[in-house]
């Protein structure tokens, strides 16, 4: 009764806050069919791939994006979130939701088919133009079909355009933070320590707040006796030393080069890294392209350690975790890595069955160990992962991990973020207990 | 009885070495490996890893190739790689070859792959590896150049 109430309210209420407001409310598409879940993980409703939903705000982990529904089962839903992964940006027109996106790289080639093959260029798109999608095919990569609302000068009003050059046409930092749950059962602390009833708080003075917290959070790591920042006698020295130097150079002053740019060396010695993992194709000179901000660094090594405590305590065997790229000193974009700038992202290959072999493998090779790629991936996300991966079986059989599909270019990788947003990323370093005998690397 | 013995002996025979030479995948003769360095009891030691040729992309590319015992003693390499749609094929071929180190079963194939196919690629392209036995081609396998960046 009383959400029926409240379902009329909100059917009444919401087109005119969509529609009429200055500010209009972002609306969002949903990718695929989804299981809606409130904060606690709890299922609240489902919604259809394709169904557009207003977006009225973002969770604390900034990966999940609170939604309200006009109509279908998940209409007067108040506490339902969707993994932002999920959803693309939508705009009214006519009478439905499309897609929208920007060119994010400049000199991006409208297309007359969904091909890179001579005479299918029509003209170059400056970054920032703005586009509706109006149809998509998957070959090797993620190939849409674009309308132009204003096209440049040359070019004609469709095309087609690859989506690996495409950014959203909407930014998360304009959302408010949810940090509660409104109109849903009490929760436990156990549920959801990191989340207080009702509160509500402004987009970018929580951004700028959960900054200066990482920030003293970190700092207080490293002021702390390296014995007691990790809780064991005769500590990771090396490591709490390398964080010292990097608070000097605060993150993320990513134009300090004096500085590593804020970022920190991770160990590694030849192939051998840190905590039995295996660095494959370091790049020269050695460890230049092995730097991580300090607060990915500490969930690393806690990753890691728990890893081969836990689940693969064989430095022979194909479950060793072999690492590539994290971040590079001096070149933000190297190896035309758009997202390992800030040093919050590692590329790791999928595990194989059997003994460790330095090779790189897909996961449709014959060798693939999913289940042991998947145990892996549930340790990351509860380290506070975001990940992207290309794995379908994978992802539909764990779809609580909100892994990102990646296309074909994230078949041989995972592509695995801590993020400085992430509460559990913002506390690994307080959180970190290296035990030498595992971590002997980072004495 | 004898007679007929002997001829279906011999035709087993040609049809096991014509099967054996036959054009198609190469990872009878020839394979991928990398070396590696890893920690042992707190000292590093060096090994190495074999296994069939991948596609080339930054997180799956490897250190050279090595043929396998199965490959014809005076065995030609030739590799030709396309590093895009619009990229000229270029070739190398060598007959050198070393015993392999770490494994002397192997021979390790005198080139460069890294130099001719990039450590990043950045388009989408292709690499064939041939391994001819005089003159005649044994093998012959295409894979794909990539860009996994992101």
């Amino acid at each position: 009764m009383k959400k029926s109430i409240l379902t009329i309210l909100l059917m009444a209420a919401l087109p005119s806050f969509v529609f009429a407001q200055e500010d209009p409310i972002q609306m969002m598409k949903l990718t695929s069919n989804y299981i809606v879940r409130n904060l606690n993980g709890d299922q609240v409703c489902n919604l259809p791939k394709g169904a557009a939903v207003g977006i009225v705000g973002v969770a604390p982990d900034g990966q999940r994006l609170k939604i309200m529904a006009l109509t279908g089962p998940c209409a007067g839903v108040m506490n339902g979130f969707v993994y932002v992964n999920y959803l693309r940006p939508a705009s009214k027109t006519v009478d439905k939701y499309t897609e929208t996106a920007m060119v994010e790289t400049a000199g991006l080639s409208l297309r007359k088919e969904p091909s890179v093959e001579d005479g299918t260029h029509s003209c170059s798109l400056p970054a920032n133009t703005k586009l509706n999608i109006i149809g998509e095919v998957q070959k090797r990569s993620r190939w849409v079909q674009v309308e132009i609302p204003n096209p440049p000068k040359g070019c004609p009003a469709t095309g087609w355009v690859s989506a690996s050059y495409l950014k959203p046409d909407f930014d998360l930092k304009t959302l408010p933070v949810i940090k509660g749950q409104a109109l849903t059962e009490a929760r436990t602390p156990k549920d959801c320590t990191d989340c207080d009833q009702g509160e509500t708080s402004g987009g970018k003075k929580s951004e700028v707040k959960k900054t200066v917290e990482t920030a003293q959070q970190i700092e207080k790591f490293v002021n702390q006796p390296p014995e007691l920042a990790a809780g064991v006698p005769s500590p990771f020295t090396e490591f709490a030393k390398e964080l010292q130097r990097t608070k000097k150079c605060p993150n993320p002053k990513q134009s300090d080069y004096k500085c590593n740019r804020g970022l920190m060396q991770m160990p590694a010695e030849g192939n051998a890294g840190f905590c039995g993992t295996h660095h494959y194709t370091p790049d020269r000179p050695p460890g230049v392209d092995t730097h991580a901000a300090p607060h990915t660094a500490c969930s690393l090594l806690a990753v890691a350690q728990e890893w081969k405590k836990t689940a693969c305590p064989n430095d022979n065997a194909g479950c060793k975790i072999a690492w590539g790229d994290i971040s590079h000193t001096t070149r933000p974009l190297f190896n035309k890595h758009k997202e390992h700038t800030r040093g919050e992202c590692i590329d790791i290959r999928p595990f194989n069955t059997g003994s460790f072999r330095d090779a790189g493998r897909t996961v449709t090779a014959s060798d693939y160990d999913r289940a042991k790629t998947t145990e892996f991936l549930k340790l990351a996300k509860k380290h506070g992962a975001d990940i992207r991966y290309s794995d379908r079986k994978l992802m539909n059989a764990n779809k609580d991990l909100g892994i990102a599909w990646g296309g074909s270019a994230h078949a041989n990788h995972m592509h695995i973020c801590f993020e400085a947003s992430n509460s559990k990323v913002q506390a690994a370093c307080n959180n970190l207990t290296v035990d030498p005998r595992v971590c002997s690397e980072v004495q | 009885m004898f007679r007929s013995s002997v001829i279906l002996a011999s035709l087993s025979l040609m049809l096991h070495a014509q099967s054996a030479l036959a054009v198609g995948a190469c990872d009878n003769f020839v394979k991928a490996y990398s070396e590696y360095t890893q920690k042992v009891e707190g000292k590093i030691v060096k090994k190495h890893s074999i296994f069939e040729m991948t596609d080339w992309a930054r997180n799956s590319r490897f250190q050279g190739l090595v043929l396998t015992e199965k490959a014809p003693a005076n065995a030609e390499v030739i590799l030709e790689s396309k590093l895009s749609s619009k990229a000229k094929t270029v070739t190398t071929k060598t007959k050198k070859n070393t015993p392999f180190a770490q494994d002397e079963k192997y021979r390790v194939v005198e080139l460069d792959l890294t130099k001719q196919l990039g450590s990043a690629p950045t388009q989408e392209g292709s690499y064939t590896v041939k391994v001819l036995a005089d003159g005649k081609e044994v093998c012959s396998e295409k894979k794909l150049i990539y860009n996994d960046g992101d």
